[in-house]
Formats: structure tokens, sequence, C-alpha cells
């Protein structure tokens, strides 16, 4: 609280100061306001990203500049600006205040809270549209991301500085895999990782469902390192095209501070709708689908901010997770392929898998990761190999399979193992894993040992198994926990903790 | 009719740099109602550019106006009277405008006392 002799203080040092300063200001007059989009006359000295303040305190940011005219997008619906009213520029591009206080908060892409609390007044001012880091200052990604989900950390392994792609149609889970992520990097203390701030950016998306993630996070105790970033569905288009520039512009704060950052961008596709909602009225070209020629540029330099820095300048880093929603699974539309041809690999969710109860409804066969495993522990890599190669077995067999009634016995213990690697990959929402348990799983299943337990049963053995490992085997979840590869020693101290376990364990 | 030919238009309205009425009214009646608005619209845009406003609290003496005549040859220079200055000036040319006032210079440090808390 600023004290009232404190503001006498300053005043009178202002007062004494005060001389005949100019002040000199670039003025307009409204000719059109038409959907968010305001066309004023004058503002000659206005820029492009420049912020423009009206007569009604409303704001907005210069997007077109023509001959006679300039085009304002509003932050704000804008009912009460008129013909005739004043707008005057600022000199300022559009930036937002990033400062620790943000943890735990619910903000719009303008820094304002949504949260009722305290509005966020100190800190460093962040430009919205920045240049991503250069190739001099990036180093390649070399530091897992566990998101604790068994399907991603074997096979889709995620590095700090990766941009992985979620895509898949509505309802297969997409946001509960970056939920799911946001959830476990509480555990990168237990683990001795370096702790990873989340940033949740949510485009376009209704508010009851902002509420219903900020209420889960609370609940898991992940909101003290995560920031919500939210433009939802009644906003001005603006916003949401606003809204991934202000939560990549907060993940910079971080990471040039030495963090690493996890973003989250929900979603892409309706973060398109907006811009392109924004160029039909701003009159630019439409091109296909109606987008605007720049649609690509749009996402690339998005994501091109998410970026591995080396040591020299902090060491930090920022993971994208954007998230794009198919329409009948068409992943060659247009919004699709562009950004699949941006991001480090992607992880492809599929309706026919979520239906018959595969969930997460991960198709491994077609998601990849693009940097592998470089961003795997090297006790992960050593279980995840042989298992990916038993399920890939497992898909072309099970194919072939289905024609067949008569099979030899090596093809029929290759089904069933791959039934049991893929009832092991099944996992309930807002439970992800810590890598110790991950390993146990992965390594049981390949390995043979859940070969006579019946399909139906394999996910009560899977749990039990991990409670059994937290209350008996604590040396050997913190070898595990580690990382390093697997040696004599703990392969023996898994098989003989599978081995006590499968005897206690009633069917 | 394009906007280029508009603006010629515009410009051939104007006789030694002062609009005239005759030309004016010549022009818009041969101009359909489209180009009329648009016709229009540059006259108030060449209008602006070649008047400057100059706010003062207080009727400005001779020698005053001899200073701003020189200092902005060959523009249509309005006075106007706006007590809310205190004291100063202010100078609207076009879409710039430039403040040298006691009012403008209290909002600047009631803005930075309000920025302080």
């Amino acid at each position: 609280m600023i004290k009232s002799d404190n503001i006498l203080e300053q005043l009178e040092k202002k007062l004494t100061s005060v001389g005949f300063d100019t002040t000199t200001q670039n003025i307009g007059r409204i000719e059109k306001n038409t959907d968010g989009v305001v066309t004023t006359s004058g503002l000659s000295k206005a820029f492009i990203g420049e912020q423009i303040v009206f007569e009604d305190s409303s704001r907005g940011v210069v997007l077109n500049l023509d001959e006679d005219t300039v085009s304002v997008i509003l932050f704000s619906k804008g009912e009460d600006l008129k013909e005739g009213d004043t707008a005057k520029t600022t000199g300022k591009l559009l930036g937002i205040t990033a400062s620790e206080e943000l943890l735990g908060r619910v903000i719009n892409p303008l820094g304002e809270p949504l949260d009722g609390k305290a509005k966020i007044t100190k800190g460093k001012e962040m430009l919205l549209e920045r240049i991503a880091a250069g190739v001099v200052e990036r180093e390649p990604v070399n530091t897992p991301l566990k998101t604790g989900i068994k399907a991603i950390d074997s096979m889709i392994p995620i590095g700090r500085g990766q941009r992985e792609l979620i895509i898949g149609d509505r309802g297969l889970g997409k946001t509960a895999i970056a939920v799911d992520t946001i959830i476990n990097q509480k555990f990168n203390k237990n683990q001795n990782q370096k702790p990873v701030i989340c940033i949740y950016v949510a485009i376009g998306q209704k508010q009851s469902s902002v509420a219903q993630l900020v209420s889960k996070l609370e609940q898991e105790e992940a909101m003290d390192y995560t920031i919500i970033v939210a433009a939802t569905a009644p906003d001005p288009a603006a916003l949401q095209y606003l809204a991934p520039y202000a939560g990549v512009a907060i993940a910079e704060y971080f990471m040039e501070k030495g963090n690493d950052v996890l973003i989250v961008y929900d979603d892409l596709t309706k973060h398109a709708w907006a811009y392109r909602q924004i160029s039909l009225v701003l009159r630019r070209p439409a091109g296909r689908e109606a987008y605007p020629g720049d649609i690509f540029y749009l996402h690339s330099r998005l994501l091109e901010r998410a970026v591995k820095l080396n040591k020299k300048y902090g060491g930090g880093s920022i993971t994208a997770l954007p998230i794009i929603e198919t329409q009948a699974g068409d992943i060659s539309a247009y919004i699709p392929t562009n950004v699949i041809s941006i991001t480090d690999g992607q992880i492809f969710l599929q309706g026919d898998l979520f239906n018959i109860g595969i969930r997460p409804a991960i198709n491994a066969g077609i998601s990849v990761s693009r940097v592998g495993g470089a961003a795997q522990t090297a006790a992960m890599k050593s279980v995840s190999g042989k298992m990916r190669l038993d399920l890939a077995q497992y898909r072309e067999l099970a194919a072939f399979a289905q024609f067949g009634s008569e099979l030899d016995p090596a093809t029929v213990q290759q089904l069933e193992k791959g039934k049991r690697i893929t009832e092991i990959f099944k996992q309930p929402q807002y439970q992800p894993l810590q890598e110790a348990f991950e390993i146990a799983s992965i390594w049981a299943v390949t390995n043979g040992y859940l070969d006579d337990i019946p399909v139906a049963d394999v996910e009560k053995f899977e749990k039990e198994y991990h409670e059994y490992l937290t209350t008996h085997e604590k040396k050997l979840t913190e070898v595990l926990s580690k990382g390093e590869k697997l040696n004599n020693d703990t392969i023996n101290m898994l098989k003989k903790s599978i081995e006590n376990f499968k005897k206690v364990f009633s069917k | 009719m394009s906007l280029k030919e508009i603006k010629k238009l515009v410009d051939k309205s104007y006789v030694n740099g002062v609009l005239d009425e005759k030309t004016v009214f010549k022009i818009a009646s041969f101009l359909k109602r489209k180009d009329l608005k648009d016709y229009i619209k540059q006259l108030q845009k060449k209008e602006k550019e070649i008047t400057v406003e100059i706010y003062l609290s207080k009727s400005p003496s001779q020698k005053l106006k001899e200073i701003f005549s020189n200092l902005y040859k060959n523009k249509k220079i309005v006075y106007k009277i706006d007590k809310k200055l205190i004291a100063g000036i202010k100078i609207i040319k076009n879409d710039i405008i430039q403040n040298v006032s006691i009012a403008s210079n209290l909002n600047q440090i009631a803005l930075n006392i309000i920025n302080i808390t």
C-alpha cells in the first residue's frame, strides 16, 4: 500500500519540475465501425501493431494502413463508438505485463484479470509480436518433457523446446492430454527435474470449459505453476487472435530467466477462424477456404517462438503443444496440413480407437515425434524400443488374424501380448504417472509377465502393482526415477518385485 | 469514377489556394450520387489539410497573429478560444495535435500519479 506521504512527495517533485512540455498527439476520426473493426481517417503517423485509444477509453490495434484510412481491430465490442468519434495513437506496440505474480492467475490477452483477483501492475512489458530466437541462440532438444502418459512418453516422446501437435476430431481427448501433461509437472520436484511453468491458452472455448479446467488444476495443485490466458467464445475476434501471442510473450519472460515453460494452444483451429473473420472484415483478399494469404505465417511465427536456448542465453526453453481440431478425421485439410508441416511431430487421436475403449485414443502407428530418443531418459529408451516393435508386429497380425481361425502358437502368443500392451497403454484421465511406474509397467508387459493375466484384469493388475511399488519397493522406484539405463541389478530388482507381487495379486 | 479522378477534381476546385464556390457547384452538378459523396469527403479532407486550428485561452494579439501567419504560410488559420487550456496554446494541423498548455501538463502529472499508485 502506497502511503499518502509518498504520493504527496511525488506530486511535489512533479510540480517543482513542471515546465511547458509539448505533448504531440496524432488523431483520427471514426468513419466506419463494423464487426469489431473500426475504419478511421487521419492517424497519419500510425504504424502497424500500434495501440489506438478511442474517445470512450476503449482500445484497439492497427492492422491495415490504407491510402486514406487506417483499420483498427477493437479489443471490446465497441457498441458506443460512432462515426466522428476521436481516435488517438499511443506510440506503443501491443504488449503484456509479465511477472511471477501471473502464476496461478487467469487473465485475458490484454493482461486483465478474469479470476476476480487484483490487477497485475508491476512486471516487464513483453511485446506480443516478436521475432523468434535465431539459430545461434538455440541448441538441440535434449531434455525430456514428461507427459505422464505411457503411450506418449514411450513411443512419441516430447522434449523441452519441441513443438508437438495434438490433432483429432472433437471429443477425443486432445485437451485431456494437455491437461494431464500440465498436472504431471508437479512431479518434477520428486524426480529432481527442473520445474516447468505451464501456460494454457484457451482460444474460442466455452467459459464453462475454462472454469472446469481451472477447478481441476486447483484440485490437483497444479495452478501454483500454471497461468491461464483465456479469450473465450463471447470475446471479440481480436482477443482470440491475440491470445496465443500473449501466451508466448509471457512464456518468453520466464524462458529468458532460464526457466522451462510448457505452453498449450487450445486450439489453433479457432485461432485461424478468428483471424479469417478479421481479415474478411478488413477486406483482405480471401484464398483457399476463405482464409487470408498469410494464414501459414500466422502460425509459423507463433510456433517458431518455441525454442531451446543454449546455456549462453540462459538455457531456458518453451515447449509448445498446439491443438488442432479436425472434421471427420480429415488431416489433409488446409489448417491441419499447415500446422503439421510446422511442428516437430504430431499425436493423432482417432475416433474408432476412442469408441472401442482405447483412451487416450492415440494411433501410435501414425503419430510421430521428430525429436525421438533425444527426448527420452536412458531407462525409458531401453524398455520402449522392444515394446514398439511388439506393438507394430501385433498391428500387422491383428488385421491378418481376422480372416484365419487356425493360428500357430507363436502368432497367438504375439496377438495376446499385443492385446496386453494395448491394454497397458490405456490410462484414466487426470492420472498421469511418474516415470518410474511407466517404466515398470512397460518392462513387465514386454517381458511377458502379464501373459498369464487375463486382458480384462490388466488394468487392475497394473494399478495394484503401482501401489505395491510405492509401499514395498521404494528403492526400486528411486532407481527408476533417476532415468539411468537399466543395468542387471535394476532388472533383477524389477523381476523380483513383479514375481513377489504376482504371488499376492488376486485376479 | 476512381479515387484518383475525384482527387483531381478536388484540386481543380481550388483557385489560388481558396475553395471556389462556382467551380464546386459546377463539378457537383455533373457527379452521380456515389461520386458526389466521395467528392465531398475529399473536399473535407483537403480543407483539413490546408487549415490550421489554433486554440488559445484568450484572444490573440496582432503580433501573435503575424507570427502564426509567417509560420503557417499558405494555410488557412482559424483561431478559437478554449478557456479550459488555462494558459498556453493548442494547435491542430490536419491530424496532429500539439499542446503546450497548463491543462495538458496537469493532466500528464495526474496520469503519472495514477501510474505510481
